[in-house]
């Protein structure tokens, strides 16, 4: 994509600016979030529990009738994970295909059963909403010469100071009618007109853009704007000003790869975060993966929730070797909590404080599983540098896991988590 | 009592401006002017500037032509001016919007589907009627005067149309139509909007959780205890799923007990209420042939049962109290928050935050102690409680030489979603409607026409710094990229709707009639006239300079006057002071 030369200049600024670039671990590498949002159960999947009486695991919804219908453990090399040839065949399809370039993380603290405090801290590595989660850092951090640096297709995200650096697409693309303002919008109901009713010239609105920058400028040197917070607002007014004008520059293209009413199933969504990747608006993307978690009702949904989700990872995974973007690009497939052992007296699972994590792309010591848990569900010790576990080390927590994110994407943890980064799944 | 503590504390007058609009430094606070930099004065917002604030803090619309004129005359008018804001409907519409934030309750996933009686129904109306019932009941205690700890005590409730359908009122009078206050017709507690139907939908209290989510709400919302901000320090020897071992544990195990021991008491007064109504429970309940009335059938009469109030005895779990005190319903429970300090001191503390786009944690203790007395000394008065959030000095300062002082101050404020339609239609007369039905997927959750300024799903919302009510729970406090882009277009269409209306219609919107005028100079008074009303300042010559080039940019090239109107007016309408206040 072509840069102006005030982005240019603005993005380097800004580079030196904003921490954590100068002394990134990993190679620069776009980051993609799925995010699994009401707690997905990781005995279905990632952390089985075959055969252990303290808890009920997917097992227990295998029609007998059905030979097709068990759950075995299936390996790829060191990488095991519960199979289920009748329920979840994506699943197998996924790992068949992408096993090597992959790595589970079990036994991830989350050390709350609430969705809110759970999802900040598994997207954050902190305790704060006002913090910027993982995906918006490697974005401001990475790719600051896009025009949007990040971009949150399903509202999952947390953008903390980082906001001037991140926007979302609206749960059915709408962005599309902000990128490219001809695109058309339905009117009032029986109107008999449609939006937008006045676009300005080009030479207008960039002589609109010239004078509101000016005055932008005005306004930033009044004493009314003296206090820290409002220069803080200022400034990134003045960053969000420019991107917005470089957006518009490039908008119709932008907008092309962008299909309003397409983000209902993950695997169009995903493949909207590569078009957004690949067209240059963006660099790193927050996905929801908009399947129903939550199985306090019902826990055997979790089946047909994996496959969906398998499903569209498998999509992604051969988008993004298609697309030569398998070697720079992290994929990280999370969920705030687990579900607890038992199934309760409506047949679901309530909340469990810990998680697992899923990690697909390059710069991993992929094919194999890190961490785990016990047979009550409690999360293990590992040494976090190479993630084995270890009875004298750490229980990996969520900001151990968000640390060694960052540095996995090429951001230096330390500029924003003050812990010690889990890196063992991590070639860096 | 460390709230009294607070109490103790004071401070002294609004430094006073100058009128003329000018920022002078000013006597800050006692509490905001640090010993060791007393000799050194903050710079206070102007007079105009104060007028600003006030206007968008508390109503979300620009002040009037008139009020711009009185404070330029004289500072001292501020106060009375602040008085009449407090009186409108726009301020209204303000605490409903402070309260949708602090109740998570504008969320749009809990629009219960269009079945039924309600088929044929935008889905619009139905999240709308469902949101916005506890935040009616708020809105109107405030308005009326009373203390607004008769928002947790009253036995009242607004009703539409469309909530008179979903829960079967029989005293709703069709015949007039519209949002009327009513009574509860079944046996719950009367505990104002405590005793909300929509409050306990949006906030179900799913599997084992015994309404304990509920109760948090309640604690967060109302009294600033957020238990969830603690660790949950479980493991593997207690099994969430088995009732007897939770029970045990929060009573026995000292991890647990040190929060359970306040929760689960709150939450034993909600067992009365339905644990969960989702859409897809009602969409389910309907292709199964459901006629209703009936849990999931409209109209929805199984909400609350009173059988199932003392339901937490067969779970072994604790009875209603409040933090040690004896309660025995959700009214004992309205009550006693009421008298609770801590709901003082909060509701100070959200006041302040919501106007002051700050964090709970970011307001000074002395400030907050300061709005709780004047709370407390109105006798709850909310209008009270706004007029000194705004008035104080703060809210009114531009910058501070001390570095600490500084750093609390609200700044210039981002302007919210709620507060940027309110302003353009009250600018413009545009609202950004749109008819959705075209784009809903199915035909039983069709939203009809929407609001796109105010809609997530299909809007805009919360990708212009909006909450959703459910992930993002604060507005975004600055501008972003996306922001820039939205108002930019906003301010293209209502551009297009105040020419339209103007040149066409005679409205004399925001112009007037313009469409004869030739003359520069009469052209240039025209804009500095409109500059003033839409951004809340004289217009300096340079600022006219600039505008009128815009205007002359567009006619020149296009050979089109209105162009060079909607130009310019397009330019105002997206001006970094309609985006900042």
């Amino acid at each position: 994509m072509l840069l102006s030369r005030r982005m240019f200049l603005g993005s380097s600024v800004a580079a030196l600016a904003l921490p954590g670039v100068a002394r990134a671990a990993g190679s620069p590498k776009h980051l993609i979030v799925v995010f699994a949002d009401g707690g997905w159960d990781v005995t279905y999947l990632f952390d089985p529990k075959l055969g252990v009486s303290t808890v009920d695991g997917p097992d227990l919804d295998e029609v007998q009738s059905d030979p097709d219908d068990r759950e075995y453990l299936r390996s790829h090399g060191d990488l095991t994970y519960l199979a289920n040839d009748s329920r979840r065949p994506a699943v197998n399809s996924f790992f068949d295909a992408w096993a090597s370039q992959a790595a589970i993380v079990n036994g991830v603290w989350v050390g709350s059963i609430a969705h809110q405090p759970c999802a900040v801290r598994m997207m954050t590595g902190s305790r704060s909403e006002t913090s910027a989660d993982v995906s918006v850092i490697a974005g401001s951090s990475l790719g600051i010469d896009r025009p949007i640096p990040h971009v949150d297709m399903g509202g999952v995200g947390f953008t903390g100071s980082l906001a001037a650096y991140s926007g979302q697409a609206g749960k059915r693309n709408q962005l599309k009618f902000l990128l490219d303002r001809q695109e058309s919008i339905e009117g009032p109901r029986d109107a008999g007109w449609d939006y937008p009713r006045f676009v300005p010239h080009a030479e207008d609105d960039e002589a609109v853009r010239s004078w509101l920058e000016a005055q932008r400028a005005q306004l930033a040197g009044l004493p009314a704007a003296g206090a820290a917070a409002s220069q803080r607002r200022m400034g990134d007014y003045a960053e969000s000003l420019s991107r917005a004008a470089l957006v518009r520059e490039q908008g119709a293209q932008f907008a092309d790869v962008m299909q309003y009413g397409l983000s209902q199933s993950l695997t169009d969504q995903l493949d909207v975060a590569v078009d957004m990747i690949t067209g240059g608006l963006c660099h790193s993307v927050s996905v929801d993966s908009g399947l129903t978690w939550d199985t306090h009702d019902d826990n055997s949904q979790q089946h047909a929730n994996f496959d969906a989700l398998f499903e569209g990872l498998s999509s992604l995974m051969t988008r993004l070797d298609a697309e030569g973007l398998l070697q720079s690009t992290a994929v990280a497939v999370m969920s705030e909590m687990t579900r607890t052992p038992r199934l309760n007296e409506d047949q679901g699972k309530d909340h469990w404080p810990t998680t697992s994590a899923l990690l697909l792309g390059a710069g991993l010591n992929g094919g194999r599983v890190y961490g785990g848990t016990d047979d009550n569900l409690d999360c293990r010790a590992v040494d976090l540098a190479s993630g084995e576990l270890y009875g004298s080390g750490t229980v990996p927590r969520y900001d151990h896991l968000a640390a060694g994110l960052l540095q996995w994407v090429g951001v230096d943890p330390a500029a924003w988590l003050d812990v010690t980064p889990l890196s063992g799944p991590f070639d860096v | 009592m460390w709230w009294l503590v607070l109490l103790a504390c004071g401070s002294d007058p609004v430094g006073q401006p100058d009128p003329d609009g000018s920022p002078d430094p000013s006597t800050s606070s006692e509490e905001a002017q640090p010993t060791e930099t007393s000799d050194v004065e903050p710079v206070m917002l102007s007079a105009v500037e104060q007028l600003n604030r006030t206007s968008m803090a508390l109503r979300g619309i620009r002040p009037s032509i008139e009020e711009l004129d009185a404070v330029a005359a004289s500072a001292d008018a501020l106060p009375g001016i602040v008085d009449g804001y407090l009186q409108s409907d726009h301020f209204g519409a303000t605490i409903r919007d402070l309260y949708a934030e602090t109740l998570r309750i504008r969320w749009e996933g809990m629009a219960l589907p269009a079945n039924g009686d309600l088929e044929g129904t935008d889905m619009v109306d139905i999240f709308t009627s469902m949101s916005e019932e506890p935040l009616r009941l708020i809105e109107h205690i405030v308005m009326s005067d009373l203390p607004l700890t008769d928002a947790l005590i009253v036995d009242q409730v607004f009703v539409d149309e469309v909530a008179s359908l979903m829960y079967g009122f029989q005293t709703y009078d069709d015949g007039s139509g519209g949002v009327q206050s009513l009574q509860w017709e079944d046996e719950r507690p009367r505990a104002g909007f405590l005793s909300a139907n929509a409050l306990w939908i949006r906030h179900a209290s799913n599997g084992s959780n015994y309404h304990r989510a509920r109760a948090n709400l309640l604690a967060d919302a109302l009294l600033c205890e957020d238990f969830l901000s603690r660790d949950v320090p479980i493991t593997g020897t207690v099994d969430l799923s088995d009732d007897a071992a939770v029970a045990e544990a929060v009573s026995t195990l000292p991890e647990c007990v040190s929060c359970h021991q306040a929760l689960d008491p709150l939450a034993a007064h909600l067992w009365g209420f339905k644990k969960q109504t989702e859409s897809g429970q009602v969409a389910n309940a309907y292709m199964m042939g459901c006629t209703g009335p009936g849990n999931d059938c409209y109209p929805l009469t199984g909400q609350y049962t009173e059988d199932k109030t003392g339901e937490w005895r067969m779970r072994d779990l604790r009875g209603p109290s409040y933090y040690g005190q004896e309660s025995s319903d959700l009214t004992d429970l309205g009550g006693l928050v009421a008298d609770d300090p801590r709901f003082s001191l909060c509701t100070a503390q959200r006041f302040y935050a919501f106007m002051g786009g700050v964090g709970l944690d970011e307001i000074p203790l002395a400030t907050a102690a300061e709005l709780q007395s004047t709370f407390i000394d109105s006798g709850f008065d909310a209008k009270a409680l706004a007029r000194a959030v705004v008035l104080h000095p703060d809210f009114l300062t531009a910058s501070s030489p001390d570095p600490e002082v500084d750093a609390t101050l609200p700044g210039l404020l981002a302007v919210t979603p709620e507060q940027h339609a309110r302003m353009i239609e009250d600018l413009t007369g545009f609202r950004w409607l749109s008819d959705t039905d075209a784009e809903s997927l199915r035909c039983n959750r069709c939203w009809g026409e929407i609001d796109r300024s105010l809609n997530n799903g299909y809007g805009f919302h919360a990708m212009s710094g909006g909450t959703d009510g459910y992930r993002i729970t604060r507005s975004v406090d600055t501008i972003t990229p996306i922001k820039v882009l939205f108002a930019s277009a906003l301010a293209e269409e209502a551009a297009a709707a105040v020419i339209i209306a103007d040149f066409d219609e005679g409205a004399s919107r925001l112009l007037g009639d313009v469409e004869g005028l030739t003359a520069e100079a009469e052209i240039r008074d025209v804009l500095s006239g409109v500059f003033r009303r839409t951004l809340g300042v004289e217009a300096t010559e340079a600022d006219v300079d600039g505008l009128y080039a815009l205007y002359a940019g567009a006619f020149s090239r296009s050979g089109d006057r209105r162009e060079g109107w909607s130009v310019a007016i397009a330019a105002l309408l997206q001006h970094p002071r309609i985006l900042f206040y």
